[in-house]
């Protein structure tokens, strides 16, 4: 996913609706059929994520994200479990939100909400492209 | 910049949602379609946004010369046409009135006005997407077999 920029005064806004939280490389952050819990939507301040959908054990679509992104709240508004695993890559940094502090970032920041529409529009095209190349 | 009578009917737009829809509204943006008619076109450029105010909207992709694969389907309140203006990218899928529908047919400045008057446009377009991604989640799960 492409890295989004935030001028400072508008970071430290959606910062302060969240709560900070660290995820060691390697480790997982939800899991593909588990409920949305709480915080369900993060947005990286440093560091990666990696979000895993296995069809298979063989065949899988990796979305990578990067400082800047938001990730999770894919599942929060289709009012399902989550559709995928998310695993930190690197060690990560990320504001972790719940449903009603997400919607106060949304409303509070054009910047976010514009970034979480692109990413979601940008996994769509990942999925479309590999739906397009099956048989 | 000057506030003009559109911009107002835009904002209201924004701010009431699609109750603010009306015979003027519709007059000065709205487009009707028969069934079976393209709407959009995959590959095409362009970066009009699309609100359905009545009807049914298939998402299709192209399988072969006439030959449309359905994806996924659209109703009244939903929102398309968006991807292709928040990337600049051509068109990702073919869109086909199923019935006969009516929508409004907004320019990225006018869809602008409207998205930064109201969340509900961003919440509208966040589940818009979401839909979408499971669908195509879905789609490729059966392919794979996979039973849920």
């Amino acid at each position: 996913m492409d890295h989004q920029t935030y001028d400072r005064p508008s970071l430290e806004t959606i910062k302060g609706i969240g709560r900070p939280m660290t995820f060691e490389a390697g480790q997982k952050i939800y899991q593909d059929a588990y409920l949305v819990g709480d915080p369900c939507a993060y947005l990286i301040v440093e560091g990666e994520v990696e979000l895993v959908k296995a069809y298979t054990p063989l065949q899988k679509d990796v979305f990578r994200f990067g400082k800047g992104d938001v990730f999770g709240m894919l599942e929060v508004y289709v009012n399902t479990a989550r559709m995928t695993d998310a695993r930190a890559a690197t060690q990560v940094q990320v504001i972790g939100f719940s449903r009603v502090e997400f919607e106060r970032a949304m409303a509070a920041n054009l910047t976010f909400a514009l970034t979480c529409i692109r990413i979601l529009s940008k996994m769509l095209r990942q999925i479309n492209l590999k739906l397009k190349q099956m048989p | 910049m000057q506030e003009t009578a559109h911009d107002y009917d835009l904002m209201k737009l924004g701010f009431e949602g699609e109750r603010a829809i009306t015979a003027d509204l519709f007059f000065k943006y709205g487009r009707t379609y028969k069934p079976k008619e393209i709407i959009l076109k995959e590959g095409d450029k362009g970066s009009e946004v699309y609100l359905i105010i009545s009807g049914k909207v298939v998402v299709t992709e192209r399988i072969e010369k006439g030959s449309y694969r359905v994806l996924n389907a659209l109703g009244p309140g939903e929102i398309f046409g968006e991807m292709a203006m928040l990337e600049n990218a051509p068109r990702s899928a073919t869109l086909i009135a199923a019935v006969d529908t009516k929508l409004l047919c907004l320019t990225p400045e006018n869809f602008e006005k409207i998205f930064k008057t109201h969340p509900r446009w961003a919440f509208k377009i966040l589940v818009a997407l979401g839909r979408r991604i499971q669908a195509a989640f879905t789609t490729v799960e059966q392919h794979f077999g996979v039973r849920k």
